[in-house]
């Protein structure tokens, strides 16, 4: 639907390089990255509020790279809502269709639906400095699809919300892009709404755009240790191949050896990236499993954190496991237990040094 | 009556309030209406400018803020003296005999008051954060339409510096002094009236003007307040 090729500009000192990403009719495309990366200049660019210096942008394979922003046909909505204060709630959500010329009247009835179904049909009258942050977003949300676009781009919109009221909006985005079919783009720095809302995602690094593809992929198999680091795999090592054969390599990685499927060559640098949830726990010493690695370790610490909790492993190397808090309490874990940790070497993802 | 003369003043000074004195009343109506009508032209001129210089963007624009900012502070007899400069007959605009006219103190204090409404222009419509410009903008307005929601949502941050501006110009003394000359019947207005008759130990006279005078700051302060409150 709409596609960067080779698309760079420069916004005083900072620069975005040769970006160059597609984004599909109905995904639900999350640009993520650390603070400062350009995420937002990229949404902006999708907007047509930046002109690139280099490169296409196209919407639907047709050149859009010069078209104004009003022609474009996609609606943002930023992290401070960005409310009109001196607006009433209706005539804020109808100000996108009375700038398109609609009159005051038939404007307002039209958005009414909008409102009903965003909840905050009671608060039409009110004025946005009245409002909650919760209905606040709502309201900037609902103005953003009165215009009918073709592409919601959303700027960080669960940033400055609390956790209930975020969850409650997450409901409501999901509902926008599963029952209306709308396309979405989403600048996040939360690794977890991702995880919850993505179908595909880039990740933007220092203006480079480090990885894109399918959200799962990104995710779990990341191209680069920057992009590993960046979606949160907890467990990253760096080793040596020491052995392949057939794909099936084993790696000297933080004092430890382990088993992993790789095509690295003996003598290669890696880095192995293990998630937290991949990694199983068992005591009284139980030994016999079909994961190729399996070694005896120390209980570090545990950290509870809603319903699961963080468990560190000394086995030579610490690393870090997710257990639901049922199976910390059944397996009596606390800082000092003996464990044994099983990792499948078909969960532990290598990224080359040389990719 | 052999009591303390300010005391007297005042007592004095609010007899001819009340009583409604005619010279008090036609000092204190010259003195709106030459204020008054200076800062609806000044606003007519400044706050288009204003606007220009928020939403074009050309080298040195820091430069001409920065430069307004220097002018909120302008000593009025500077400005006095060279409006007096330029108005008398040996100055480029003597043919125009605005010189000891309200005319005159009109234009003069318009001139004094452009850069202020302009500067405050400029921070009002600075209140529109950059996200809200884009917004605007991606909702499908043009530029004017921008433009033209962005003025109407700063409407009240403007109009606080229109009342600033005419706060600046009723209480200022010296372009009046210098271009009005403080004619009585003609070009006395409530600041050159104080300043004469506090001269002359005329003083009832005196706290009744300055009585009146505050009493318009006043209105301001409160119009003001209510306006930022909105």
């Amino acid at each position: 639907m709409i596609e960067f090729d080779r698309v760079s500009l420069a916004l005083g000192s900072f620069r975005l390089e040769e970006i160059s990403l597609t984004i599909g009719r109905g995904d639900y495309y999350f640009i993520v990255g650390p603070s400062g990366a350009g995420k937002t200049v990229l949404l902006e660019t999708i907007a047509g509020l930046h002109r690139p210096e280099s490169g296409r942008v196209l919407l639907r394979d047709e050149e859009i790279t010069t078209l104004p922003p009003e022609k474009r046909r996609v609606a943002l909505v930023y992290q401070d809502y960005s409310l009109f204060p001196n607006m009433r709630v209706i005539d804020n959500v109808s100000y996108g269709l009375r700038v398109q010329g609609m009159r005051k009247k038939e404007a307002r009835d039209e958005v009414v639906p909008l409102l009903e179904r965003f909840g905050i049909a009671h608060l039409a009258d009110r004025y946005p400095g009245t409002l909650s942050g919760g209905e606040q977003q709502r309201v900037s949300l609902a103005r953003a699809i009165a215009v009918k676009p073709d592409i919601l781009l959303l700027d960080e919109p669960l940033s400055a919300l609390d956790p209930i009221t975020q969850e409650r909006f997450i409901g409501d985005l999901r509902r926008l892009h599963r029952e209306d079919g709308l396309t979405i783009v989403q600048v996040s720095h939360s690794r977890r709404e991702a995880h919850l809302l993505a179908t595909r995602m880039a990740v933007i690094i220092d203006g480079y755009l480090v990885d894109e593809g399918k959200a799962g992929v990104v995710l779990n198999t990341p191209r680069s240790r920057d992009v590993a680091t960046f979606v949160g795999i907890e467990n990253i090592l760096d080793g040596t191949v020491t052995a392949n054969e057939d794909g099936h390599a084993t790696v000297d990685a933080g004092g430890r050896t382990f088993e992993a499927m790789t095509d690295a060559a003996p003598g290669e640098e890696v880095s192995l990236c293990i998630r937290a949830d991949d990694i199983i726990l068992a005591v009284d010493g139980d030994r016999h499993s079909s994961a190729r690695n399996t070694m005896a370790g120390t209980v570090v610490s545990v950290v509870e954190n809603g319903p699961v909790a963080e468990v560190k492993v000394d086995a030579g190397v610490v690393l870090t496991a997710v257990l639901t808090r049922r199976s910390v309490r059944d397996l009596l874990l606390v800082a000092g237990t003996a464990v044994t940790l099983s990792i499948k070497a078909t969960a532990i993802h290598v990224i080359r040094a040389s990719s | 009556m052999n009591g303390n003369p300010i005391v007297e003043g005042f007592i004095e000074a609010i007899r001819l309030i009340v009583s409604l004195d005619p010279q008090v009343v036609e000092i204190t109506i010259r003195s709106l209406y030459v204020s008054l009508t200076a800062t609806f032209f000044a606003a007519l001129i400044a706050l288009p400018l204003g606007a220009l210089i928020y939403f074009y963007e050309f080298r040195g624009k820091h430069a001409v803020v920065s430069t307004l900012q220097t002018l909120y502070a302008l000593p009025t007899v500077i400005v006095g003296l060279v409006m007096f400069l330029l108005l008398s007959n040996i100055g480029p605009f003597g043919f125009l005999r605005l010189l000891y006219t309200p005319g005159g103190m009109i234009v003069t204090q318009t001139v004094l008051i452009i850069p202020l409404l302009m500067g405050l222009t400029v921070s009002a419509l600075s209140g529109i954060d950059r996200d809200k410009r884009y917004t605007i903008t991606a909702l499908g307005a043009s530029r004017l339409q921008t433009i033209v929601t962005i003025i109407v949502e700063s409407r009240f941050a403007v109009m606080s510096s229109v009342l600033l501006g005419f706060g600046r110009a009723i209480s200022e003394v010296g372009t009046v002094m210098i271009i009005g000359g403080n004619i009585r019947g003609a070009t006395r207005v409530l600041t050159t009236a104080i300043a004469l008759n506090t001269s002359m130990a005329n003083y009832s006279v005196s706290i009744a003007l300055g009585i009146i005078l505050l009493a318009v700051a006043l209105g301001v302060n409160i119009a003001l307040s209510l306006v930022q409150r909105r």
